[in-house]
């Protein structure tokens, strides 16, 4: 894979634990039991507070990701993959437990970046960039092989509120593995693209792992955990009920899904 | 170890580049640009001017009552533009919050820091009616005291930002209640009126009715900028430290406030 970083990371920066670890992770938001849609209703109860349930995202998650792994996590929709990708990249935090990353992240999370819509590609490679620790002129260094990379080079002066989510998560996608980050997130990179950018995916994927990057990677195709995860876990509401070689962790999740 | 704990550089870069972009996507579209921000406080300065001098005969004998009206407006447009762009930030820029991680106080920070250069841009067009209408010399001994006055100005702004931000997440509907706080300040704050052109019966309780209106920090910092560039003279130490330290109290209270409930904007987004 073209890279102008030494995306092993120096060996300095890596302490002797894990990349991530998770201690007792529990995550809950609060969802408001009742609705109120009409002016009236909201002003009849103006003085009653509004009553939440709460509902648990996560709960007491334990795990650790070891440098060069390729850790898959899978499981059905609301299981809470996302929110755990989220916490892991400090966009949530966790109401109970803690969190600990060593290395710089790229997320790469639900169809792209920090994508501002009413700047142009080139500009949001730049603020992108420049958000995940580059520098002005790394970014300028690297530009090029990003533009290649998600093959819209035509509509990088486009603004991007006009792009397709295809071309959105193309150009998200170059953009978090074109940073020098030792540990890479990433949610749902093959959802929305098509057969021949799946197969551009699948050629970094085996790079990474050639190269022992920290991969972190939730999605629901299969075929793709068990062809380049080394581990796994299977959530299910919130919990780790099972974690392994992808094998069996696959098998796990078909039976209980059935 | 905090994830994403960077170093300063870095992220004095991230600050940078947003405010940056923030500039950019505040202009773009426009043909006169930046020429319509300036447009904003000069065209309500030429409106004010010419009712109250004209209709209302209310300049009085003051020679420089139109270029205290004028700076008086300037630094009211800061707070109003600051306040109202720096309690967005999350607001427009949810992307910023939810898909990467940037230390949430720079999100707010570089808003509000495009305000002030917009400040700084409007103070040099003051200075020129400055040159023209201003007194003779232009700028005495006192003046260099307007620069601390701008800083206690920015930090004022940027408090009330900060804590306005997390809020307006929580309840879209503070942009309404602050617009019309703003509306009033505007006029409760000696702006348009001045302590020097008060009707009668106001002033024979000037002083009481000075301590009140001293009570708001903007009344002081417009008031006192005044006394610096145009009047050639000072509040004394107690009076700017009046000033500094309820400024300090309002930007304390900012923070506080929007530490409590930073760990919780992206999930109310």
């Amino acid at each position: 894979m073209p890279n102008g970083f030494d995306t092993n990371g120096p060996a300095a920066q890596r302490t002797n634990g894990p990349a991530v670890l998770l201690e007792g992770v529990t995550k809950s938001f609060r969802i408001p039991k009742e609705h109120r849609t009409t002016l009236k209703e909201s002003f009849v109860r103006l003085f009653r507070p509004t009553e939440y349930e709460s509902f648990e995202a996560l709960s007491d998650i334990n795990m650790s990701v070891e440098y060069g792994d390729f850790f898959g996590v899978i499981g059905l929709n609301g299981s809470g993959k996302s929110t755990l990708l989220r916490v892991i990249a400090s966009i949530y935090e966790p109401d109970r437990g803690h969190c600990e990353v060593n290395g710089r992240v790229a997320p790469f999370l639900e169809l792209g970046l920090g994508f501002n819509g009413e700047l142009t590609g080139r500009e949001n490679v730049f603020l992108n960039g420049i958000i995940m620790g580059l520098t002005r002129s790394e970014v300028r260094s690297v530009y090029h092989e990003i533009v290649e990379f998600s093959e819209i080079g035509r509509f990088m002066e486009m603004k991007v509120k006009n792009y397709s989510s295809g071309m959105m998560a193309r150009l998200g996608f170059a953009v978090s593995i074109h940073v020098p980050a030792e540990i890479v997130l990433l949610d749902e990179v093959l959802a929305v693209g098509d057969v021949e950018f799946q197969k551009k995916c699948f050629d970094v994927f085996e790079n990474f792992s050639r190269q022992g990057r920290t991969i972190v990677f939730v999605t629901h195709d299969l075929g793709s955990v068990e062809r380049f995860c080394n581990k796994t876990a299977l959530l299910e509401n919130g919990c780790i009920v099972a974690r392994g070689s992808p094998h069996e962790v696959i098998e796990t999740y078909r039976a209980r899904a059935l | 170890m905090k994830p994403y704990a960077r170093s300063l550089n870095a992220n004095l870069a991230i600050l940078e580049e947003l405010a940056r972009t923030d500039l950019k996507i505040r202009f773009q579209g426009s043909f006169l640009g930046y020429l319509w921000t300036l447009m904003k406080p000069f065209a309500l300065f030429a409106v004010l001017y010419v009712v109250f001098t004209f209709f209302m005969q209310r300049g009085g004998d003051d020679p420089f009552f139109s270029l205290k009206l004028l700076l008086g407006i300037i630094l009211w447009s800061f707070l109003s533009d600051c306040t109202l762009v720096g309690m967005n930030a999350f607001v427009w820029k949810p992307h910023l919050v939810t898909k990467v991680y940037v230390p949430r106080i720079i999100i707010v920070m570089s808003s509000t820091l495009v305000s002030f250069v917009l400040l700084l841009l409007n103070l040099v067009v003051y200075a020129g009616f400055h040159l023209v209408a201003g007194p003779r010399p232009p700028f005495g001994p006192d003046a260099f005291l307007f620069v601390p006055y701008v800083v206690l100005l920015y930090c004022l702004g940027f408090g009330l930002a900060l804590a306005l931000s997390v809020i307006l997440v929580r309840a879209r509907d503070l942009q309404h209640i602050w617009e019309i706080v703003l509306q009033m300040g505007f006029w409760l704050t000696p702006i348009i009126w001045q302590f020097g052109n008060l009707p009668a019966p106001v002033q024979t309780r000037q002083v009481l009715f000075q301590r009140l209106v001293m009570l708001n920090p903007m009344a002081r910092i417009i008031e006192f900028s005044r006394y610096a560039l145009i009047g050639n003279t000072n509040p004394g130490l107690k009076g700017i430290l009046v000033l500094a330290v309820m400024v300090g109290m309002v930007f304390l209270a900012g923070y506080l406030i929007f530490a409590k409930q930073e760990s919780h904007i992206a999930e109310r987004l």
